[in-house]
């Protein structure tokens, strides 16, 4: 899952990446709020978090542009500004949480976890069908009834294509999944990870189609 | 803002009250003067009205003796001091004024007749009408009323101080209502001058009502026009103190958020610290928490520094010198520049630079610096130099940086200002607004350009005012 951290303060900033990136999320930053736009127009995120204060401006004009043009990418105020006018202003302008520095660690993963499977439209974080069943809090997968131990890559793809089960997922959508803005893509690792994924798992339980991408289709 | 005044007034009722009053109490003098005039004017008329008929009616009372004088002219005419000349009711008459009043009947230059009462005359009248004679104890206003024909003149007089005694007696009279009458008039005036003010008592009560957090304008139609100049005024005051109140709560929202920014990173590496098993990882965070907790110490000094900035007046100095302050300054911020890779040079004339008080010296020139370093590319220099000019002292800082771009260069002092480049930096937007508070309070100027050499690059120059060597 990929998350937009926007902070403009570099240490809280890298120590967020370091937080999110543990947690299992592929993490983009960005420093200005026309760096956010930038990214928001460019990418799917499956949440952004958004500090107000940002050096070319309020990170709230920022929000409610991309709210202006339809993204309804979840969006988390991280802000120290703790002020009730602010929280409604921030809410009112678009945003789905508001959360005040300093901040819990543990708290803001829950509230990340929890706007992104409203966002995803799930009920719980725990997605199965009947052999497989991934845990994305706890980052744990279980097959058959006994659990499997995989790469970071290989759960993120994993739980890529469990979010979107019944739906083929493509290359390019899965390489965002597994890259962060920084890495440079190799040109098969996607083919490395299914390959992985289905000597762990099943050979079957991934299905292909050229053009098309990846899918693990729903079985009755 | 004060402004000296000689004598405030106690109370603008009290002022108002005692300048009508003072007005009222000469309308009412010209007023009760010119009264006495007129009562005067007509007593004296009545009076010489009645001079003119008593003269007539002891010409009446006389007819038959003229008459008979007249027919029977002496050459001589004996004195004739008869009692039965006039009755004795006449008499009477005439005795109950007798102290005032006086009569003479004068024939051929004697006097024929007179009452015992009048000043001594020596000549008969030599014309008709009014005249005055001054007597030994009073004096006296006669009528001269002559008979030609018979050779006969009348004179009837009276005492001028019984006019006197009359107006005096219309003056005491009048003075009695009038003595009552200026108190209860002073009273009633008080209680309008109470009752018109009590829209400026509205105006007191409304406003004290205001709390600090109320600074809306006041309606001004709902005050009368004489007021509208006071309302705009107080306007345009609230509106001062409501700008001043938004600019401190932007500086709190400001400072909050320059605080808690590396508090919340601090805290989110201690619990990255927990969470991590990894020993190198766990150096890496460690260093980089107390990385944190320096800049949030960093931050507090700022915030402190600009808060006792913000709380000095313009106050007589000590003396400093701008060298000692600025190399003082490089001193400090070399180990920093070494580890931005920056290389710090410093060019400046001989001899000392008199100037203000030292701490805003070494404040300007550090954070002009500090800025500088921070902006500086890797393998970049930050030239300082110092400069002469006639009064001033001049302390430029040139870097290799991005600049500041033309539009931001007067937003950049401003507390919290953060300009694109400043992003990058991470700074709090602190530095520059310090350094051009501190040369405010040394009565210096700050200006941004570019380099001179057309290079990219900030060049800022701070003026500070040379101390005069005699004004130390």
């Amino acid at each position: 899952m990929r998350v937009l951290v926007v902070e403009d303060d570099p240490m809280l900033a890298s120590g967020m990446l370091h937080a999110l990136q543990r947690a299992g999320y592929t993490v983009d930053l960005a420093t200005t709020a026309d760096e956010a736009l930038a990214a928001l127009r460019a990418q799917r995120y499956a949440l952004a978090l958004l500090d107000l204060g940002l050096p070319d401006g309020s990170g709230l004009m920022a929000l409610r542009e991309a709210r202006a043009r339809r993204d309804n990418t979840p969006v988390i105020i991280v802000t120290a500004r703790d002020r009730a006018e602010h929280k409604v202003a921030g809410l009112d302008a678009g945003a789905d949480d508001y959360v005040v520095k300093p901040f819990d660690l543990d708290e803001l993963l829950a509230r990340v976890r929890a706007h992104i499977r409203r966002g995803e439209n799930r009920a719980s974080d725990v997605l199965s069908t009947a052999e497989l069943s991934v845990d994305l809090t706890a980052r744990s997968v279980a097959f058959r009834g006994q659990p499997v131990s995989l790469t970071a890559k290989e759960f993120k793809v994993l739980a890529a294509l469990m979010r979107r089960i019944g739906h083929f997922v493509s290359k390019e959508e899965l390489e965002n999944e597994v890259y962060d803005g920084e890495a440079e893509v190799e040109s098969n690792t996607i083919e490395v990870t299914i390959y992985g994924l289905r000597r762990k798992l099943a050979g079957d339980l991934i299905l292909t189609a050229r053009g098309l991408g990846y899918t693990i289709p729903r079985r009755p | 803002m004060s402004r000296a005044r000689t004598a405030p007034p106690v109370s603008l009722i009290a002022a108002l009250f005692g300048r009508v009053g003072a007005l009222f109490c000469v309308a009412l003098v010209l007023v009760a003067g010119m009264a006495f005039l007129i009562a005067q004017r007509q007593i004296n008329a009545i009076y010489d009205g009645q001079l003119i008929v008593g003269a007539n009616v002891l010409q009446a009372l006389m007819a038959d003796e003229i008459r008979e004088q007249a027919e029977h002219p002496r050459a001589a005419p004996p004195l004739i001091i008869e009692d039965n000349l006039l009755s004795a009711e006449d008499r009477k008459a005439f005795d109950l004024y007798a102290d005032w009043r006086m009569f003479r009947v004068w024939r051929g230059g004697q006097v024929v007749l007179r009452s015992d009462t009048g000043p001594p005359l020596v000549a008969p009248p030599d014309r008709d009408g009014f005249s005055e004679v001054q007597g030994p104890h009073a004096r006296w206003r006669l009528y001269t009323l002559s008979l030609p024909k018979v050779g006969t003149a009348l004179q009837v007089g009276e005492r001028v101080d019984i006019r006197h005694v009359l107006i005096r007696g219309v003056a005491l009279e009048l003075l009695v209502p009038f003595l009552l009458f200026v108190p209860a008039l002073g009273l009633l005036m008080w209680w309008s001058l109470r009752d018109g003010l009590r829209t400026l008592r509205g105006l007191i009560d409304e406003l004290g009502r205001r709390t600090a957090r109320d600074l809306s304008p006041l309606p001004l139609e709902a005050w009368p026009q004489d007021l509208h100049p006071l309302i705009a005024s107080i306007n345009r005051l609230l509106e001062r103190i409501e700008a001043a109140v938004r600019n401190e709560r932007a500086f709190v929202d400001n400072a909050a958020h320059q605080l808690r920014t590396p508090l919340a990173a601090v805290k989110l590496q201690a619990q990255l610290i927990a969470g991590e098993s990894d020993p190198t990882a766990r150096q890496a965070l460690s260093a980089a928490l107390a990385e944190g907790v320096d800049r949030a110490a960093a931050m507090t000094n700022r915030l402190l520094t600009l808060a006792q900035l913000d709380s000095r007046a313009a106050q007589p100095t000590t003396p400093g010198d701008l060298r000692e302050e600025t190399v003082a300054a490089v001193e400090d911020l070399a180990l920093m520049a070494e580890r931005h890779g920056v290389a710090l040079a410093f060019r400046a004339p001989r001899g000392p630079f008199p100037s203000g008080e030292p701490m805003l010296l070494r404040l300007v020139a550090s954070n002009l610096i500090e800025n500088a370093i921070k902006h500086s590319p890797d393998g970049g220099e930050v030239a300082v130099s110092l400069e002469r000019s006639g009064q001033r002292h001049a302390l430029k800082v040139m870097d290799a940086g991005p600049g500041i771009p033309r539009e931001e260069r007067s937003k950049v002092s401003q507390r919290f200002y953060r300009g694109r480049a400043a992003a990058r930096s991470g700074g709090a937007g602190l530095g520059l607004s310090i350094a051009a508070e501190s040369l405010r309070l040394l009565g210096g100027v700050l200006d941004f350009a570019d380099r001179p050499d057309g290079r990219p690059g900030l060049l800022a120059t701070a003026e500070i005012p040379a101390r005069q060597p005699d004004a130390a």
